[in-house]
């Protein structure tokens, strides 16, 4: 009984249009699913290599930058970073050294081979990001955080070593979510605050429990 | 941190090694001038604390290797809560000054000394907020002074100077000082400093 009812046309049977039949042995559109599966992972493997490939033309780029501008003594090196507005603190710490230190090479003090060399670097990439990614501002580029409400800068992401990461940012080829991915997986949890700013009475920035 | 310095404690008054306990905006009642008396941390020597073992030692801040020149006990040091005390704010010449925690450090000492005075953990990151203008402000200040002492002024001098260059105002009418307050701006106000330094 059920299956009569099921298989009634009812008074409409001859204009019934029935499902069209699947084919066992050709499913062309299993076929066609498949085959833009396949040029998917095609396109996500050319993407990876293209990105690796552009990661390291941009390193070797930076390498040659960076001889280049080695060819300046470091007190050169500095008084064009300081002409871009960085600060001495972030310097030194983007370089691995102290603020006296820096002071020394301003005044013309000895350096070493490398840490000319770390100048040099900071310098060259600063000429990288602003020549290929239009960066303008660059000294406060880096030392902005990368998402509103993360203290995460792109001085920070440097002083870790992550300079692929600083390089993705600036490139746009990577969001700022992306980076701090890449950076630390557990940024949200980790930067997750119950506290907000407020300007006191005295006119003074304070921390107070947040509201909502 | 500064050594061999007249501090008034719970014992009377006694030379001490100190840290200085003031959030920096705390510490100059004009802006320029120091307060008279500055609350202050007494510094001992410490045996090493771990870093996994920060968390039991609530009622310090452990420096661990302060003078790593030094295999004596002054090697690892901690600045005591429970020993506070107030120093003349003439007595802290900069060549007693034998240490200078960083950005980060003073953020962690905050954390950690209100953390032992009220059980409330801060994060770091929060105190940043609250601390990043105020020490981009002294990091001026002090290059500011640098260059002018150079040039024979005396640091008092330079201060007063650094201080009105400061809280004068750019041509949109903003105040320096203000500016400093959002990270973005910060480096246009270094760099309209230096070029102030390079016109005097």
């Amino acid at each position: 009984m059920p299956e009569r009812v099921l298989r009634s046309p009812g008074t409409a049977e001859d204009r019934v249009t029935g499902a069209p039949e699947v084919s066992q042995t050709n499913p062309a559109a299993a076929t066609l699913t498949a085959e833009i599966g396949g040029f998917r992972s095609i396109s996500r493997d050319l993407n990876e290599r293209l990105s690796n490939l552009q990661q390291r033309s941009h390193l070797n780029d930076w390498a040659k930058l960076t001889n280049a501008r080695a060819r300046s003594g470091t007190k050169t090196l500095l008084d064009e970073l300081a002409a871009l507005g960085f600060a001495w603190t972030d310097v030194a710490r983007m370089i691995g050294v102290s603020v006296p230190a820096l002071q020394k090479w301003r005044r013309g003090e000895g350096v070493t081979g490398t840490n000319r060399q770390r100048v040099a670097s900071l310098l060259a990439a600063c000429d990288l990001i602003g020549e290929y990614y239009l960066i303008e501002e660059i000294a406060s580029w880096f030392e902005m955080p990368i998402t509103l409400g993360v203290p995460v800068t792109p001085v920070a992401l440097w002083v870790e070593g992550r300079q692929d990461l600083v390089f993705e940012l600036a490139s746009g080829h990577a969001d700022a979510e992306q980076v701090l991915d890449s950076w630390d997986s557990e940024w949200r949890e980790r930067f997750r605050s119950e506290f907000e700013v407020f300007v006191a009475d005295d006119g003074q920035r304070s921390l107070r429990p947040r509201t909502s | 941190m500064y050594e061999k310095v007249r501090c008034t404690g719970l014992s009377g008054e006694k030379t001490r090694t100190v840290m200085i306990a003031h959030h920096p905006c705390a510490l100059r009642s004009d802006g320029v001038t120091l307060h008279e008396r500055l609350v202050v941390h007494v510094v001992r020597d410490h045996p090493l604390v771990a870093r996994e073992a920060w968390g039991g030692h609530v009622d310090k801040m452990p420096l661990p290797e302060i003078d790593p020149t030094t295999q004596s006990r002054r090697r690892h040091m901690a600045a005591i809560f429970e020993a506070p005390g107030f120093v003349d704010s003439a007595e802290l010449d900069p060549a007693r000054r034998i240490a200078c925690l960083s950005p980060y450090g003073v953020n962690l000492l905050m954390q950690r000394w209100v953390h032992f005075a009220s059980r409330l953990v801060v994060p770091t990151f929060d105190f940043d907020l609250v601390t990043s203008s105020a020490y981009t402000e002294v990091d001026l200040v002090e290059e500011w002074c640098a260059h002018r002492v150079e040039q024979g002024l005396t640091v008092a001098h330079a201060e007063v100077e650094a201080a009105e260059w400061l809280r004068g105002s750019t041509d949109n009418g903003k105040r320096r000082q203000d500016l400093l307050k959002d990270p973005q701006q910060r480096s246009t106000v270094r760099r309209a400093m230096r070029s102030a330094l390079e016109a005097i």
